[in-house]
């Protein structure tokens, strides 16, 4: 019987992807118990040395004594935060890590964020047995790209919940008709956070164009928050009210008739957002954001049987069906001395394609259950299973690769100063890194 | 009297610190950032419509050359610095201060002042009752008193109501000083505050630290109220962030009369900025300034020294003095007669 040991956070993500990803990911660690595994958890905070020095006690005293008593045969962390090098930095001063059975990581996409503390961590792992375990086929191929030896590496996608996500046909219907969208009317959608990086302007500007020249009725849902980070590491630094500003200055520039088509649904809870999924047509999103290691978003929108459209851009390429069960093309990005470079063409043929196909309901219904077969809590818990049960092999480090990386990162971080190693090129640093982000995969 | 002289009269506050001036000892150079960390996480920065920004760094005004238009945040004293020690003639620009603040600005300021206002979409009211209530502010014994906030409190329990307030899910956030301004609780009437809070709101409220709450994504069906005299800033990042994730504020009240609503420009889905030409000729305040719900704020703010409020260490010192300057200089002159004149005048007590 393996005892697992899984530390989590006590707290919701501020993430918005995080808020879904944490709670499917125990679910699959739940349906992992009494069959042959014990799973217990130990919640701490996110700043556990703050919130210790409120209380009697320290979390990681306690944690130590969970760890005595329990006697995990794997400790798995589980989230992004607390940073898993905070927690065994202070593990280590009540229990030498080598002292600590076989480690297991989820990897997110906050690697390269906080490259400088997996730097670190990589330093105190040297020589001890531990799993990685990254999203997609993109992230695995940045992640290894830091690493001496793979063999410590395992990809998981994460699942998505069943029962807040699946086609209805009620709900389409009925949101169509409160809508007030015809028969033969197309919605494109996009859900996520409305960010910079995530490139809303090139959907809109494309779409603009497309509508333009379409024969049929089409709108545009934008379904999510305005968030403004800006591109840190690029030098990009937004203040609150700068994608709005941006997105809004954008949609009304537009002829008052394409402007009509577009709606800003702002951010919706998870029932309004499947219903919108439900009701929409085509899904697309161009994002080229730095850690983009996975898209929640896109897969809720593929478990809705909704057909994509995305970037081929870090996790995104990962929802393909090699087999064609279900709808997802990807967009080419190429990373040239200019930046990054998308073939909008494919925009174009994508939304031809899918005009083209009529909307039946059961196509849909099909879609979703393929692809669900797939990316279901139950399938993602078999998987996790098979990843768990592999054997276990000592860590030979990361590459000198990462501390440059960290520190350059570290000081854009601290200093928002623009560094060009950063900036996307095909000649530089980023180009190292992100050209892992890059599938080619041809759709 | 003349209704001509009346105007004048709203003048007075001009001539009161007419020749006072801010004597800028060494600490005040590197006072800029402490003046905006002390009001954190309202002086905050964000994007808004007519370069919004605040005027006032704590020691000097930013560059204004380079801008056409700009939208001031600053409350009460930043601005009667910024009319006192700025001349029109060398600024080509059009500056929007909040529109309740519209008594101050000097006659010869006037062409190039508008005025603008924060609009929700969605306002609360006590035929519309918010599901939530978030409260903040900033309270504390320089920028607040306990009087003040039971008049806020005061008014927003005559709105919703004190059984629907029971209803309510309640947030509350009050930022405290930096740690090394900080005085006594007696000092800072920390707990005449929570008392006050509690009594007139209930006592199951939430108080998230900053972190938390600067992740919260979701104000829907909330009230955002702010405990704020606008001694220094008056649009705060707070009401900012809020509204654009959906908070609503109180039902705004009738337009005064002698504004003109202009534009109207979405800041996000949910809220959006009024902008106001304004007739001085025909405005009531100037007849009666205490019309105005921050004129009060402004008479207090020249009236801080008769207070004895205790202050703490530089940076208040910097400020108190600041206010303290302009009373000392005058009242050589004679400017404490003419201050109790003028007031006495404006709230129709004497017509001598």
């Amino acid at each position: 019987m393996k005892k697992f040991l899984i530390i989590r956070s006590n707290q919701e993500s501020s993430w918005g992807s995080c808020k879904v990803i944490s709670p499917n990911l125990q679910e699959c660690y739940n349906l992992l118990k009494g069959t042959g595994f014990e799973v217990e958890y130990f919640d701490i905070e996110e700043k556990f040395l703050k919130s210790d020095a409120l209380e009697d006690g320290t979390t990681i005293i306690r944690l130590a004594e969970k760890i005595e008593n329990y006697k995990p045969t794997e400790i798995v962390f589980s989230d992004h935060l607390p940073h898993a090098d905070d927690v065994l930095k202070f593990l280590s001063f009540y229990i030498p890590l080598a002292k600590l059975p076989p480690l297991v990581f989820h990897v997110y996409g906050d690697f390269t964020y906080h490259s400088h503390s997996w730097w670190k961590l990589g330093e105190k792992l040297k020589d001890h047995p531990v799993k990685f375990i990254v999203a997609s086929e993109s992230q695995e191929r940045l992640f290894r790209s830091f690493c001496y030896d793979d063999s410590t590496l395992e990809t998981f996608m994460f699942p998505v919940n069943g029962k807040d996500y699946h086609f209805n046909e009620q709900e389409r219907i009925q949101i169509r008709a409160e809508n007030k969208i015809i028969d033969d009317e197309l919605v494109i959608m996009y859900a996520g956070r409305i960010s910079l990086q995530k490139n809303l302007e090139t959907l809109i500007m494309e779409y603009a164009e497309l509508v333009r020249t379409s024969d049929r009725p089409t709108r545009l849902w934008l379904v999510g928050g305005f968030d403004d980070m800006g591109a840190p590491f690029q030098g990009v630094i937004g203040h609150d009210g700068m994608m709005f500003d941006k997105i809004n200055r954008m949609i009304e520039s537009l002829p008052q008739k394409v402007r009509a088509t577009i709606t800003l649904w702002g951010n919706q809870p998870k029932t309004t957002l499947r219903k919108l999924k439900n009701a929409a047509d085509m899904f697309m999103s161009f994002s080229l954001y730095h850690d983009e290691d996975y898209g929640m978003s896109p897969a809720e929108a593929l478990a809705c049987g909704l057909p994509a459209l995305l970037t081929d851009w870090g996790g995104y390429s990962s929802f393909v069906s090699a087999s064609g069960k279900w709808t997802c093309r990807l967009m080419p990005v190429k990373l040239t001395k200019y930046g990054h470079e998308l073939t909008v063409s494919r925009i174009r043929e994508f939304f031809d394609q899918q005009k083209a196909v009529k909307s039946e309901a059961s196509t849909r219904r099909k879609n979703a259950e393929e692809f669900m077969k797939e990316f279901s809590i139950v399938n993602g818990a078999g998987k996790l299973k098979k990843i768990l049960n592999k054997e276990f092999k000592a860590f030979s480090g990361f590459t000198i690769n990462l501390e440059y990386y960290s520190k350059v990162y570290w000081s854009v971080r601290h200093g928002y100063e623009l560094n060009i190693q950063l900036t996307p090129s095909d000649d530089n640093f980023y180009y190292q890194v992100y050209k892992h982000y890059i599938s080619g995969k041809e759709t | 009297m003349e209704k001509k002289e009346k105007l004048e009269y709203v003048q007075w506050s001009y001539e009161f610190i007419k020749g006072a001036y801010l004597n800028k000892s060494e600490d005040v150079t590197w006072m800029d950032k402490l003046y905006t960390d002390y009001l954190q996480p309202f002086s905050l920065e964000f994007f808004g419509p007519k370069n919004m920004m605040l005027l006032f760094g704590g020691h000097e005004f930013c560059n204004l050359t380079d801008r056409t238009q700009l939208v001031a945040r600053d409350g009460v004293i930043p601005l009667l610095k910024f009319f006192q020690e700025l001349n029109p003639k060398d600024l080509d620009l059009t500056l929007y201060i909040p529109k309740d603040f519209c008594f101050l600005v000097p006659n010869e300021w006037r062409s190039k002042v508008k005025f603008y206002s924060v609009k929700s979409n969605i306002q609360y009211s006590s035929s519309n009752l918010p599901k939530k209530l978030f409260i903040s502010g900033i309270l504390n014994s320089t920028l607040a008193d306990p009087d003040e906030l039971e008049e806020s409190l005061k008014h927003l329990v005559s709105v919703l109501g004190e059984k629907n307030i029971a209803n309510m899910d309640i947030m509350a956030y009050f930022p405290n000083k930096r740690s090394d301004l900080w005085g006594s609780w007696d000092d800072e009437n920390v707990l005449k505050f929570s008392a006050l809070i509690f009594k007139y709101l209930k006592l199951d409220i939430k108080t998230p630290l900053w972190p938390k709450l600067h992740n919260e994504s979701d104000f829907k069906d909330c009230l955002y109220y702010e405990i704020n005299s606008g001694l220094f800033i008056k649009h705060s990042y707070l009401t900012n962030f809020t509204l654009s994730r959906g908070a609503g504020l109180l039902e705004d009240r009738p337009l005064e009369q002698g504004f003109t609503l202009t534009s109207e420009m979405k800041a996000s889905l949910y809220h959006s900025y009024c902008f106001y030409d304004f007739d001085y000729a025909t405005a009531e305040a100037f007849e009666d300034p205490m019309k105005f719900a921050h004129f009060p704020y402004f008479k207090r703010a020249i009236d801080f020294q008769k207070k004895g409020v205790k202050v703490n260490f530089q940076w208040e010192k910097w400020y108190a003095s600041y206010i303290k300057k302009f009373y000392k200089i005058k009242a050589k002159q004679g400017a404490d007669q003419f201050l109790i004149k003028s007031i006495a005048a404006l709230s129709g007590q004497s017509d001598n």
